[in-house]
C-alpha cells in the first residue's frame, strides 16, 4: 500500500476520530443537561414536598383548633342544654302550681259568690215587699256585680286552658229549656237595674233536648249577653232569639243547624272594628279613656269554644245601630228522637216573672259544710215552699238519715272535710232503703271528672255552684213531683 | 443502522483479507459517509449492501457467502464484546430464545431510535426450534450466519434449513435441529 493511500486511510480514521468525539461530546453534554434537569425536578420536588408538608402542618392545626373550638362549643351547647332542661322542669312546675292555684282559687271564689248571688236574687225578688225601690236596686247591683266577677274568674281559667291547649268540650244531651232559663235567671236582674228590655224567643219547632256543651254553651251566651247589656244604653233592647236554621254545608244548604242571636240596639261596632273584637285583650275602643270596662276576653274565648263545638261566631253590626251576634251550631246539636219533639206551637216569650208553682211541704236534706251556702240554699228553698234539713258533714247527714227516712230529695255538696260528697254518697246507696232516694250533687268544682265520679257513685243529678236559681229550681222539680 | 457493524465489517475484512483490500472497496463504494465509520455513529444499512458488493467483486467470492461469513463473525465479536449476555446461557437455542425480549429489549433503552429486527422463537421439542426473522433490511442471510456463529460459539451440530420468505431477504423462517 502506497503512502497516498495510507495518507487516506489516515485522514478517514482521523476524521471518525473527530466524529466519535463529537458524538461523545454531545453525549456527556446531554448527559449533562439531563443531570441538571433531574437535579432540578428533584429540588423542586423537594420544595414541593416541603410546601405541601407545611401546608398539611397548618391544616392540621387548623382543624386541631376548629376541633377544640368544636368541643368547647359543644361543652357549653351541652351546658345549655342543661340549664334549659332545668329550666324547663321549673317551668312545668311552675305551671303545675300556677294550675292548681287558679283551680283552688276558682273554688274559693265560687263558694262564697254562690251564697251572695243566691242571696242577692232572693232578696231582689222581695217577695216580702218590705224593701224600698232603692234597696231592691242595691241589691240587684250586688247580684250583677257577683254576676261579673263569676264571669272574669271563668274567662281567666278558661284563657290559661287555652294558652296551656286544655280548653275541652265534653258534649251531651241539655234541656235547652235549662240554658234559656238559666240565661233569663242571670240577666233579668240585670236588666232591671239598667232599664234595659230584656226579652228571650224562641222558635216554635225547638226540640226540648239538644246535644252540646252545657257549661260552654252558656259561658258564650252569657258572654253575648253581657257584653250586649254593657254597650246598650238605658232604654234600649236586648234580645235572646233561638231558633233552627238552614246550615251550610259546603255549596249546598243541607240540615237544619241552631242559632241562638243576642240582639241589641246599643252602640253597634263600626265594621272595620268586627275583627278586632274578637280578638284576645281588645275591645273595639282599646283606648285607656275607653268608656266600657272589661278584660277583653269573652269575645275572642267565645268565638273559640264556638268553633270547639263545631259552628262559629258571627257578627252583624253598624256603628250607632246595634249589634248582632249569632252562635250557629251544626246539625248534630239537634236531637231529633220524637219524644224531643216540641209540643209547643206559640212562640215562648220570656218574661221576668216566676208563673211555677210552689212545692207543697217535701222534704229536702242539704248538705254543706259552708254556713253561708246552707243559708243561702235553705233560704231559696224554704221560699218554693219546700221543707229543708240541714247537715254540716257527712256524718251528720249519715246520723240525720238513720232517724229520718223519708226524705224526698238529697242535695250533696262535694268538696267537705273528713268525708266528701262521693265517700257520703257510696255509704247512702249502700243501704236498701236509700237506693231509690233522689241525690243532686252541687259542686264549686268545675272538674269533668268529678261529675264522672259522682255519677259513678250514684248521684242522679250534677249542678256547678254558683247555680243558677230556676236551673237549680227546674232540676228539683225534675226528681219532685210539685 | 448502529455503526458497531460498519466497524465489526471493516475489521473482518482488514483481518480476513487485507488492509489494502479494505481500503479498495472503501474507496470504490463511493459511500456517503465516506467510509469513516465508528461504533457511536449511526450509518444506512444500504452502505453495508455496497461495501458487500464492492468485496465479491474484489475477491470473486459470492456475496450471499461474505454475509454468511460476516454473520459468524459478527456472533463471535458479539461474544467477546458483550459476554454479560452469556451468563448462564448454556445452549444455541437458549440463547437465540433471549434475543427478542432481552438483547433487543437493552438495545432499544441504549439506543431509543434503534430499529433491531423481530425475532419470533418456537420451540417445537428439545432438539428443535423453529425461528421467524422479519426486518425491514434485507439482511436474513447475515442472520443465517449469525445462527452458524451461536452454534459454533456453544460447540454443537446445527443443522438450518433456511426458507426465504420474499425475495428481497427482510424475512425468512429458520428451523434448527442440533443433534448432540
Amino acid at each position: 500500500m502506497d503512502a497516498s493511500a495510507w495518507q487516506k486511510r489516515f485522514e478517514r480514521e482521523k476524521k471518525a476520530r473527530i466524529q466519535a468525539e463529537k458524538i461523545a461530546e454531545e453525549k456527556t453534554r446531554e448527559i449533562f443537561y439531563r443531570n441538571q434537569e433531574l437535579q432540578a425536578l428533584a429540588q423542586s420536588l423537594e420544595m414541593q414536598v416541603k410546601e405541601r408538608t407545611a401546608q398539611l402542618e397548618a391544616n392540621n392545626q387548623r382543624l386541631l383548633e376548629s376541633r377544640n373550638t368544636l368541643r368547647s362549643q359543644q361543652k357549653a351547647l351541652q351546658e345549655i342544654n342543661q340549664r334549659l332542661q332545668d329550666k324547663a322542669a321549673e317551668l312545668e312546675k311552675v305551671s303545675q302550681h300556677k294550675s292548681q292555684f287558679l283551680a283552688n282559687v276558682s273554688h274559693e271564689l265560687r263558694t262564697p259568690l254562690n251564697s251572695l248571688m243566691i242571696l242577692a236574687s232572693i232578696l231582689a225578688d222581695n217577695q216580702e215587699g218590705n224593701l224600698s225601690d232603692e234597696q231592691v236596686h242595691s241589691v240587684q247591683i250586688i247580684f250583677n256585680s257577683a254576676n261579673e266577677l263569676l264571669e272574669i274568674i271563668e274567662d281567666i281559667l278558661d284563657m290559661s286552658k287555652a294558652e296551656a291547649g286544655e280548653l275541652n268540650i265534653y258534649q251531651e244531651d241539655v234541656l235547652l229549656g235549662d240554658i234559656w232559663r238559666s240565661m233569663s235567671d242571670q240577666f233579668m236582674p240585670i236588666s232591671k237595674e239598667k232599664g234595659v228590655d230584656f226579652e228571650i224567643v224562641c222558635a216554635p219547632n225547638l226540640p226540648q233536648w239538644i246535644h252540646s256543651d252545657r257549661k260552654r254553651l252558656k259561658q258564650v251566651l252569657k258572654n253575648l249577653l253581657a257584653n250586649a247589656f254593657k254597650f246598650t244604653p238605658e232604654g234600649g233592647t236586648v234580645k235572646l232569639l233561638i231558633h233552627t236554621e238552614a246550615w251550610h254545608l259546603g255549596e249546598e244548604y243541607s240540615s237544619e243547624g241552631l242559632v241562638f242571636q243576642v240582639v241589641d240596639n246599643g252602640v253597634g261596632i263600626a265594621s272595620d272594628k268586627h275583627e278586632t273584637v274578637f280578638q284576645m285583650f281588645r275591645q273595639a275602643d282599646g283606648s285607656t279613656s275607653r268608656k266600657y270596662a272589661g278584660t277583653g276576653l269573652g269575645l275572642s274565648i267565645s268565638r273559640k269554644l264556638a268553633r270547639l263545638l263545631g259552628g262559629d261566631l258571627t257578627l252583624v253590626s253598624e256603628e250607632g245601630r246595634g249589634a248582632t251576634f249569632s252562635l250557629l251550631l251544626p246539625p248534630l246539636t239537634l236531637v231529633t228522637t220524637v219524644e224531643s219533639q216540641s209540643t209547643e206551637s206559640e212562640f215562648i216569650l220570656v218574661s221576668g216573672d216566676d208563673n211555677t208553682e210552689p212545692f207543697d211541704g217535701q222534704q229536702v236534706l242539704l248538705v254543706d259544710d259552708d254556713l253561708r251556702n246552707s243559708f243561702a240554699l235553705s233560704h231559696l228553698l224554704q221560699g218554693h215552699g219546700l221543707r229543708v234539713h240541714l247537715a254540716e258533714s257527712g256524718q251528720q247527714a249519715l246520723d240525720f238519715l238513720e232517724d229520718h227516712k223519708q226524705i224526698d230529695l238529697l242535695i250533696l255538696d262535694l268538696m267537705m272535710p273528713d268525708m266528701d260528697g262521693c265517700e257520703v254518697l257510696k255509704l247512702i246507696r249502700s243501704r236498701v232503703e236509700f237506693r231509690l232516694m233522689p241525690v243532686l250533687m252541687l259542686t264549686a268544682s268545675t272538674s269533668r271528672d268529678d261529675e264522672i265520679r259522682c255519677r259513678a257513685a250514684g248521684a242522679d243529678d250534677f249542678l256547678h255552684k254558683p247555680v243558677e236559681i230556676q236551673v237549680l229550681m227546674d232540676h228539683i222539680r225534675n226528681w219532685i213531683a210539685g | 443502522m448502529k455503526g458497531i457493524i460498519f466497524t465489526e465489517l471493516m475489521e473482518m475484512v482488514e483481518t480476513r483479507f487485507s488492509v489494502e483490500l479494505a481500503e479498495q472497496i472503501i474507496s470504490a463504494a463511493q459511500l456517503p459517509s465516506g467510509g469513516s465509520y465508528t461504533s457511536l455513529g449511526t450509518y444506512s444499512h444500504n452502505e453495508v449492501l455496497q461495501l458487500v458488493t464492492q468485496l465479491s467483486t474484489h475477491t470473486g467470492i459470492h456475496g450471499t457467502d461474505l454475509q454468511l461469513a460476516f454473520g459468524e463473525y459478527l456472533f463471535g465479536r458479539f461474544s467477546e464484546v458483550h459476554p454479560e449476555f452469556f451468563v448462564d446461557v448454556s445452549g444455541s437455542f437458549e440463547f437465540l430464545a433471549k434475543v427478542q425480549d432481552y438483547i433487543h429489549m437493552e438495545v432499544r433503552k441504549l439506543y431509543p431510535d434503534a430499529t433491531p429486527p423481530n425475532l419470533t422463537c418456537t420451540r417445537i421439542d428439545e432438539h428443535q426450534m423453529q425461528l421467524h426473522y422479519q426486518s425491514h433490511r434485507p439482511f436474513a442471510v447475515v442472520a443465517h450466519g449469525l445462527i452458524i456463529g451461536a452454534g459454533k460459539h456453544f460447540s454443537e451440530t446445527l443443522a438450518i434449513d433456511v426458507q426465504l420468505l420474499n425475495d428481497d431477504g427482510t424475512e425468512a423462517l429458520f428451523h434448527l435441529v442440533h443433534s448432540n
